[in-house]
């Protein structure tokens, strides 16, 4: 990288450009003669994908969509993450993807396999199981035996066959990647003059898209280049809760309230990349320790019941916030579910927070503003 | 004489219905008290001799009743979400104490889960877990999305029984003993036969009996299959409906419910089915209750082939051939907005019965919370269901 493309406004333009335009990045990809695999949430093994010589590309959805074909699959009472992701594919979206794969971890992610598999059999569903008795001994060779089953299935579908140089090798860069991005999220809560809410998500959610080998030098870079500046004490800080929270108007509207995002517990950002693939001299057993080595995440059974709402409140404490913001997909029953729980804790605790209800189909987040600017006042 | 009349329809209700007063006995005598989601072996705490209940059964019975609607304000109220699967906010209504009317089950002492059905019903019983300071024991049963469980997930789940098991001994204070084990799974598979029969005897052109009438014996498969007296009730009760005079012409036309039933408003849905000589000869949940195998593989196996556990194409697979079997011309299919697994795969499975000759119609509602249901357009789809049903023998030659 040159001085000029290393500059702050340089590198948060490249990200924002490969968060916003995944299509760009995918035909990229494609016209280096990669094949892509289309990552559905959660905690996807893009390291795997990457040793095999494929590109892991993020699905999450789709900003500015609204289901039309998709709706003869799901019922309007499902997440629109599933919807939009299905409805991208059927608009002809994913043209070029070699194949999806997903976890099964939640109750739309269920029948999402089942209708993709319907709807789009020439582009195969790689279904990857996981355990939830992950700290049990038995859960790490079922989970290992899954991941060699996606490997057998990426081989076919013509990915490179998988040796353990190149596993490590992938687990290593991935590795990387999650700690620059857990410093990149440090930082980001210290120079909110630097990073809005709305650039932190782009720089986080272009590792969904961008080759990790082109990510990480320009993350790094980035860091660089905030460390060096001097760290500012944002005024109101908080930790956003939930799946994602990468709509652009909304985002913007955090800024406009005066929110700074000190920490976040987002599945699509920091519950994404927090834990590492440890040392191991089995790459594959590696990859399946960094899945069951996860905890404190609603999507999974913790044998503490109490252990999330506390390591949430902790977080909160830990990033200096001042309150959380959940944004709450709606129909999101993981999320749903847990919120009870996670809210006395926050008030025994006495940590304000504020629901905001979200859909990757809304337009209109003037209301979500509003009740952003209240609450910042309640901070304030 | 007819089946509602039968003396041995009474036995087996009167059995059903003690399985709360043996749990309030127990909780009385200071025992512990398991609640234990439906599709768990229940095998395993029989033979242990632990007494349980299931909540989703409860909150069926409290649906049926009218009290789905004050249950699921009170979990409204507690902060759980009205999108929320209704069983589990009826269940987690009632650990909080909130039930103000009908029958009741003992609070629980400790939990019995397993994730066979939905994913859900773990985090319901994580908050159980949570809120009343009580063991959870977990059978993880992960969904695959494959047709059958391969070796190494029969691998993991044998491992998480021997671990359970231990678990469970020690939390009872009994030893694990395989002739238990042995037993329970004896009279499983006694019971499971019998049910299976019965259910045959809607195969009958003039059966003489609708097939919602098997839903009142379902509290007995869930609490009660494992006791060895249950198949021989099960067995009087197919052997006096078998011998009831048959009907005198077939009905109109014969269904089958797919879905769990709509409870709160279960009247309203069959009253314009039964005026228009329709018989319901088959359903998705009543067949499901019955599992079949040889040993502890077997029986691991046949717990991960659950409605929600299966993949679409075994799901169709499996409807195809109980719709052959029961003389199914049409399909009724419940969109049941509390269960998300099951109604997402729905609309295609819908399509894809229809595709095979099937007069498929389907209406949205909710299993427990009885705001999800409009009189209206289910009038309009049982019409259009009738009106399909009269063009398909017209064509018939």
């Amino acid at each position: 990288m040159t001085r000029e493309t290393r500059s702050l406004p340089a590198l948060l333009g490249w990200f924002e450009q490969a968060a916003s335009d995944p299509r760009a990045q995918l035909e990229a990809a494609l016209a280096r003669g990669e094949k892509a695999v289309g990552c559905l949430p959660y905690f996807a093994p893009e390291e795997l994908i990457h040793a095999m010589g494929m590109r892991p590309f993020g699905l999450w959805g789709a900003q500015g969509l609204s289901s039309s074909l998709s709706a003869r699959y799901f019922p309007p009472f499902y997440c629109s993450l599933a919807r939009l992701s299905l409805e991208l594919a059927l608009r002809g979206g994913l043209r070029g993807l070699c194949a999806v794969t997903g976890t099964l971890l939640c109750d739309t992610l269920r029948p999402l396999s089942q209708n993709w598999a319907a709807a789009l059999p020439e582009l195969p569903f790689l279904p990857l199981a996981c355990p939830q008795q992950r700290r049990e001994p038995f859960a790490l060779p079922y989970y290992r035996s899954q991941l060699e089953k996606l490997a057998r299935r990426l081989k076919a579908l013509g990915g490179r066959p998988l040796t353990l140089e190149a596993l490590e090798a992938s687990l290593r860069l991935y590795n990387s990647s999650r700690a620059a991005r857990r410093q990149f999220v440090a930082l980001a809560g210290q120079h909110p003059a630097q990073i809005s809410p709305l650039a932190r998500c782009q720089v986080l959610k272009a590792a969904l898209f961008a080759p990790a080998e082109e990510y990480l030098p320009r993350l790094t870079a980035l860091n660089q280049e905030l460390t060096a500046l001097p760290a500012r004490r944002p005024a109101l800080p908080v930790v956003v809760s939930g799946i994602l929270c990468d709509s652009p108007d909304l985002l913007r509207a955090f800024e406009s309230a005066g929110l700074t995002v000190a920490a976040d517990d987002l599945a699509m950002e920091s519950r994404s990349f927090r834990v590492d693939a440890p040392p191991d001299a089995d790459p594959l057993q590696s990859l399946a320790r960094r899945f069951c080595a996860q905890g404190a995440d609603p999507l999974l059974y913790d044998p503490d019941p109490g252990l999330r709402p506390r390591h949430v409140a902790e977080l909160v404490g830990r990033s200096g916030a001042r309150g959380l913001v959940l944004v709450l997909q709606q129909f999101c029953d993981v999320e749903e579910m847990e919120w009870p729980a996670l809210k006395a804790e926050l008030d025994r605790r006495g940590i304000p927070s504020l629901v905001i209800g979200a859909d990757q189909e809304t337009a209109d987040w003037g209301q979500a503003a509003t009740r952003l600017e209240a609450f910042a006042e309640e901070l304030g | 004489m007819d089946s509602f009349s039968l003396s041995a329809r009474q036995s087996l209700l009167e059995f059903g219905a003690q399985a709360s007063r043996l749990a309030w006995d127990a909780k009385k005598r200071g025992e512990p008290v398991g609640w234990m989601s439906t599709k768990f072996p229940a095998e395993i705490p029989a033979a242990l001799g632990l007494v349980t209940c299931c909540p989703e059964s409860q909150a069926a019975a409290l649906a049926s009743a009218g009290q789905g609607g004050p249950l699921c304000q009170a979990a409204d109220g507690l902060g759980f979400c009205a999108d929320l699967c209704s069983y589990s906010r009826i269940g987690l209504a009632l650990a909080a104490g909130c039930q103000q009317e009908g029958p009741r089950i003992p609070l629980p002492d400790f939990l019995l889960c397993c994730n066979n059905i939905c994913c859900n019903m773990l985090q319901w019983y994580q908050n159980l877990a949570r809120t009343l300071h009580i063991p959870l024991f977990l059978l993880d049963i992960p969904y695959t999305a494959q047709d059958e469980p391969d070796g190494e997930l029969i691998e993991y789940l044998r491992r998480q029984f021997y671990s359970l098991t231990r678990q469970l001994a020690a939390f009872a204070g009994r030893p694990w003993r395989e002739e238990d084990f042995r037993r329970a799974c004896r009279g499983a598979l006694a019971s499971a036969r019998a049910w299976q029969e019965v259910g045959r005897l809607l195969e009958d052109p003039l059966c003489p009996w609708d097939g919602m009438e098997l839903f009142d014996y379902m509290p007995v498969l869930v609490s009660r299959r494992c006791e060895a007296e249950t198949a021989g009730l099960l067995e009087e009760l197919g052997r006096q409906l078998a011998a009831l005079p048959p009907s005198p012409a077939p009905a109109r036309a014969r269904l089958m419910l797919e879905g769990t039933p709509c409870w709160p408003h279960l009247r309203q849905i069959l009253e314009p089915l039964r005026r228009a000589g329709i018989q319901i000869t088959a359903d998705t949940i009543t067949p499901s209750l019955g599992f079949f195998y040889r040993d502890l593989e077997g029986m691991l196996r046949a717990y991960c082939g659950t409605i929600n556990g299966s993949t679409l194409t075994k799901g169709l697979e499996s409807r195809r051939q109980l719709c052959r079997q029961r003389g199914v011309d049409g399909i009724l299919i419940h969109l049941n907005r509390g269960c998300r697994p099951w109604s997402g795969v729905l609309p295609q499975l819908g399509r894809d019965l229809s595709g095979e000759g099937w007069a498929v119609v389907s209406f949205d509602g909710d299993q427990a919370d009885p705001g999800g249901f409009a009189q209206a357009p289910y009038a309009t789809r049982v019409q259009g269901l009738l009106e399909m049903l009269e063009e398909r023998k017209e064509a018939q030659p």
